[in-house]
């Protein structure tokens, strides 16, 4: 009940932010120097030959008209056709999006899991060289580029030690695999093809490494300073004087309650994410959404980039919704 | 099995690393034999909580401890132990003080109570949780089943202190050990835990030991009281006769500064200074500096802990001379002596009677964050305050008696009804009129610390209600060196940080503050209820000599009777949001009309047990779906309730000047 009112309260809010960003950044890229139209025209075109390609894209058009025109197909899942490849927009979304999805979802559940374990080993632990060591490791991912990180990893185990395949693609380029989610992983266990799935996997292996070492650190920072707030807590204090065993003790009485503000902060870091693997997808040549969209920003691809604003925002309020509702399972004290 | 119970043989504790060490605990050696409860008493610093943590285990890692501690002859170990997992029959539990933030947030009560069951007797968890039932009832919780699913933010305070206790007993302790268990609660509930602990000593055959500042509130349940100043134990003896002939200057001070409602005529004044702090084992006696029987021996040597009589001792030089005996003129005449006195120099009879305040129907919720109203904190509120008077405003806590204050400020906007200072309504001023306003009235906090700017000085916070005024550099100068004087602060403390303050000195601070710009009106929220019981008579004294000026109004709030009793001419009782009883002082105090001020009266602890009212006992705890019922509030809890109590009940006046909200007297 308490849960339900809260996923309502949310998504009634989704439609303003969604309507709200996506105003903003149709006229936002329209402010950007650099005309589209331009760089799809041969060099040949005369002036005549350019008004007739801008009137074909209805870029002629006011642009209130063009908005209310993109939001209509919008709402019946049609995005546009891009100026550059001349696609619809939804097709090569269908087509991008699973990509960055998995490297993203992996790569996060990575994190979070490394996050975990050093978080939870520091803070029982504080001062001693475990505690030293994670905190160094989570500072280094923290600070190091992350592309150099890729590039390091490749060079060691694909490189040196020759465990990782080559860093092109997500499978190996001898494995047919039939397209059915756009998730490699998911698609492989669907239909079955045990061979695919060993070898998305892994492919998958560096990438989500490197981000999922990039992405620990304010995790493992969080859960470490929450844990110690609760192991000095008195309702620890007073649990563990009443002579709990320490595995009962970390079940029931630590890890729920140290949990609680990993959830907003892990919605963050996953958003961030999904908008900001674009240097690792280049480093792997994954050929996912963020390289796709960082293409049709340079080549002022209007349809590309709202369309790819307007998921990530969508992304956004639902990743915060489920976060949302994770901390409130949680912690039975929020109220809303 | 051996059954000698707790025994504490010469327990020292130091504390701290290479540089600096606190001594807490000096050669500290006492019993708690099974089926007894005994009180641990002292001012807060004494060390009662380092001798809990002893007992359990618990002590910070910087300490070093020496002497024995044995449970059943068996030898407890000292320091916190992370990693024992063996589940191994716990020798004694702690219930922590604060249940609210001690109970984890996160899980169940009930699940709670079941993994203390399962960890030391080994039953299956459906068994435990049958188990865990009956604790919760015998704890006298209603509806244990409902309870057992619910989250610790969901207890009332008493209720919290009820699931406390009943986790402790899950361990099935040999030695239960409770610390601070009435903080935060009201005279009705605290009886009614105090009650709970005698029980569990006297079925369980379990020790039980009290650890409390509040000497009032425990003395009743405990066969012995221990008092514990600044690290040594100054005297251990049977209740009664430490309480009526205390051997040791200290505790005789600490008795004396428990308000009560009825004071000896050989009353000595207020203790004055503050406990010392020791950084080695002291060589002299502690209390020497604060003892008005000090000799040259106290200060040149310990005392050694002598016996007074058969389990009676006492770590005095002097505990034998002239100090012990006028305690022996000590009789009930002194009560009706009393009595007597109050009716004569209460009553004043100045002709001019000016409404300073008026309330009319004022009604106040809190808003929550969606707009919707939550319940309402203050219900039809009619009150009228006049120039010069001094009323008690008294209740329980959550009553409504600090949002009502809040009110008379100007601070929140009442949902309906006015508030009128002076004939000027509240709610209809601009902001800027009500700060002009906020120059006649002036509110003292209730936790001083919490109250002063850390980072502005003494004299910088008396001069910050000044800028209000339009005054000289200099003009400002003398009235904050003025105000010092009055609350009795020395000049130097003006350039003191508060960090540098003690709580009394913290709070004096407070009051220089209110007083600072003679406002016509002080409001008092609880000010002495953060002070430990010395400190408190010192302030409660000085507060008494500012009233003596009659040329203002004070509004005293407090959740005890016995403050309030020398200070104030009118009190007005206060439950769940609506006034219960209105009347002067001595009326209400000798004759109660209401069942609920009746009942308020014959809870307040009674050292010396001379309660006059007849004693009215509550029925349960205070149930949080009440609060919405039409009618009489107190009806779920009346033992006098009729039909008749569902309708409203107005207040309106029995006698002169007396109104009560009851329709049965």
């Amino acid at each position: 009940m308490r849960l339900a009112t809260l996923i309502f309260r949310r998504l009634q809010r989704l439609i303003p932010v969604l309507i709200g960003v996506s105003v903003v950044c149709f006229a936002l890229i329209r402010v950007l120097p650099g005309d589209p139209i331009l760089l799809i025209v041969p060099e040949t075109a005369t002036a005549e030959d350019i008004e007739r390609t801008r009137i074909r894209y209805g870029l002629d058009r006011p642009i209130v008209v063009q908005y209310w025109d993109y939001m209509s197909g919008v709402v019946q899942g049609d995005f546009g056709t891009s100026i550059q490849t001349n696609r619809p927009v939804a097709e090569e979304v269908r087509e991008r999006l699973p990509r960055t999805l998995e490297l993203v979802g992996y790569g996060f559940l990575c994190s979070l899991l490394l996050a975990l374990c050093f978080g939870f080993i520091s803070a029982y632990r504080p001062g001693k060289p475990i505690d030293h060591s994670s905190r160094m490791l989570a500072l280094a991912g923290n600070s190091l580029p992350e592309f150099w990180f890729a590039l390091i990893l490749i060079l060691v185990f694909f490189g040196f030690l020759g465990w990782a395949p080559p860093p092109i693609g997500r499978i190996g380029t001898d494995i047919d695999i039939i397209r059915v989610t756009g998730f490699m992983t998911l698609d492989a266990i669907i239909t079955g093809n045990w061979s695919a799935l060993v070898s998305a996997l892994h492919h998958l292996m560096l990438p989500v490494l490197t981000l999922g070492i990039v992405a620990m650190a304010p995790m493992m920072r969080t859960i470490r300073a929450s844990a110690m707030e609760v192991l000095n807590s008195s309702g620890y204090r007073c649990a563990a004087s009443h002579g709990l065993s320490s595995g009962r003790l970390f079940r029931n009485y630590v890890l729920r309650e140290s949990l609680v503000p990993l959830p907003v902060l892990g919605g963050l870091v996953f958003g961030n994410l999904i908008g900001g693997s674009v240097l690792v997808e280049y480093v792997f040549s994954w050929q996912g959404f963020g390289q796709w969209a960082l293409r049709g920003l340079l080549l002022r691809d209007y349809p590309v980039i709202q369309s790819f604003v307007l998921i990530i925002a969508g992304f956004y309020v639902v990743i915060f919704l489920i976060a949302d509702v994770v901390q409130a399972i949680l912690d039975p004290r929020i109220k809303f | 099995m051996n059954t000698t119970g707790l025994k504490i043989d010469e327990l020292s504790v130091t504390i701290g690393g290479s540089s600096a060490n606190t001594s807490v605990l000096h050669r500290v050696s006492f019993t708690v034999a099974p089926g007894e409860v005994v009180g641990l008493v002292g001012e807060s610093g004494g060390g009662k909580t380092m001798v809990a943590r002893a007992i359990t285990g618990q002590l910070p890692t910087t300490a070093h401890s020496s002497g024995r501690i044995t449970i059943d002859d068996e030898a407890i170990a000292g320091k916190f132990n992370h990693t024992h997992s063996a589940p191994e029959i716990l020798k004694a539990a702690l219930c922590f003080q604060n249940p609210l933030t001690a109970l984890s947030p996160t899980r169940q009560i009930g699940k709670q109570i079941v993994d203390r069951i399962v960890t030391h007797s080994g039953v299956e968890r459906a068994k435990a949780a049958e188990q865990a039932l009956s604790i919760l009832s015998q704890m006298g919780i209603r509806d244990p089943k409902r309870r057992m699913e619910v989250f610790p933010h969901e207890l009332s305070g008493g209720m919290a202190q009820r699931v406390m206790i009943a986790l402790a007993i899950a361990c099935e302790p040999r030695i239960l050990i409770a610390d601070e268990p009435s903080t935060g609660l009201d005279v009705t509930l605290t009886r009614d835990i105090m009650k709970l602990f005698r029980d569990i000593a006297d079925k369980g055959q379990q020790g039980v030991l009290i650890i409390s500042h509040d000497i009032a509130a425990i003395s009743a349940t405990c066969n012995r009281l221990m008092v514990l100043y600044a690290g040594s134990l100054v005297e251990s003896g049977p209740t009664d006769y430490v309480l009526k002939k205390p051997a040791h200057p200290y505790t005789a001070a600490l008795i004396d500064s428990v308000p009560t409602l009825y004071h000896r005529d050989d009353y000595q004044g207020p203790l004055q200074g503050s406990m010392p702090q020791f950084s080695a084992p002291p060589v002299a006696c502690p209390f020497e500096p604060r003892c008005s029987f000090a000799e040259d021996d106290c200060r040149s040597g310990s005392p050694p802990t002598r016996p007074v009589s058969d389990h009676w001792t006492v770590k005095c030089f002097h505990s034998e001379s002239a100090y012990l005996d006028k305690y022996d003129q000590w009789d009930d005449t002194a009560v009706a002596r009393n009595e007597s006195t109050i009716n004569t120099n209460k009553i004043d009879s100045r002709t001019k009677v000016k409404k300073l305040i008026e309330l009319q129907d004022v009604d106040i919720a809190y808003r929550t964050n969606w707009g919707r109203s939550s319940k309402r904190i203050l219900k039809k509120i009619s009150v009228t305050f006049n120039d010069g008077e001094s009323v008690g405003i008294v209740g329980e806590s959550g009553c409504g008696k600090s949002t009502l204050a809040r009110a008379i400020m100007g601070l929140i906007p009442p949902l309906s009804g006015q508030i009128r200072f002076d004939g000027i309504e509240l709610a209809k001023q601009s902001p800027r009129q009500l700060r002009l306003l906020r120059r006649r009235m002036q509110l003292v906090f209730q936790d001083p610390l919490d109250a002063l700017n850390p980072k502005l000085r003494v004299s910088q916070i008396i001069r910050d209600p000044l800028t209000l005024l339009e005054m000289t550099h200099d003009e400002k100068n003398t009235s904050i060196a003025r105000t010092l004087g009055r609350v009795r602060l020395d000049e130097q403390f003006s350039e003191r940080l508060p960090s540098q303050l003690s709580g009394g000195q913290a709070q004096r601070v407070g009051i220089a503050r209110g007083l600072v710009i003679d406002p016509e009106l002080i409001v008092f929220d609880e000010p002495t209820s953060a002070l430990d019981v010395t400190v408190q008579a010192q302030i409660l004294g000085l507060i008494k000599t500012l009233i003596a000026d009659r040329n203002r109004t004070y509004i005293f709030i407090s959740h005890d009777l016995a403050t309030i009793k020398d200070l104030c001419d009118r009190v007005v009782v206060m439950y769940m949001g609506r006034i219960v009883e209105d009347g002067p002082i001595e009326l209400v105090f000798n004759k109660p009309s209401h069942p609920y001020t009746r009942a308020l009266l014959g809870a307040v602890p009674q050292l010396r047990e001379e309660t006059t009212a007849e004693t009215v006992y509550l029925k349960r705890d205070l149930d949080e779906a009440a609060t919405e019922l039409i009618g009489c509030a107190l009806a779920p809890r009346c033992p006098f309730v009729e039909d008749k109590c569902n309708m409203d009940q107005a207040l309106r006046e029995i006698s002169e000047k007396h109104s009560v909200a009851c329709w049965k007297v």
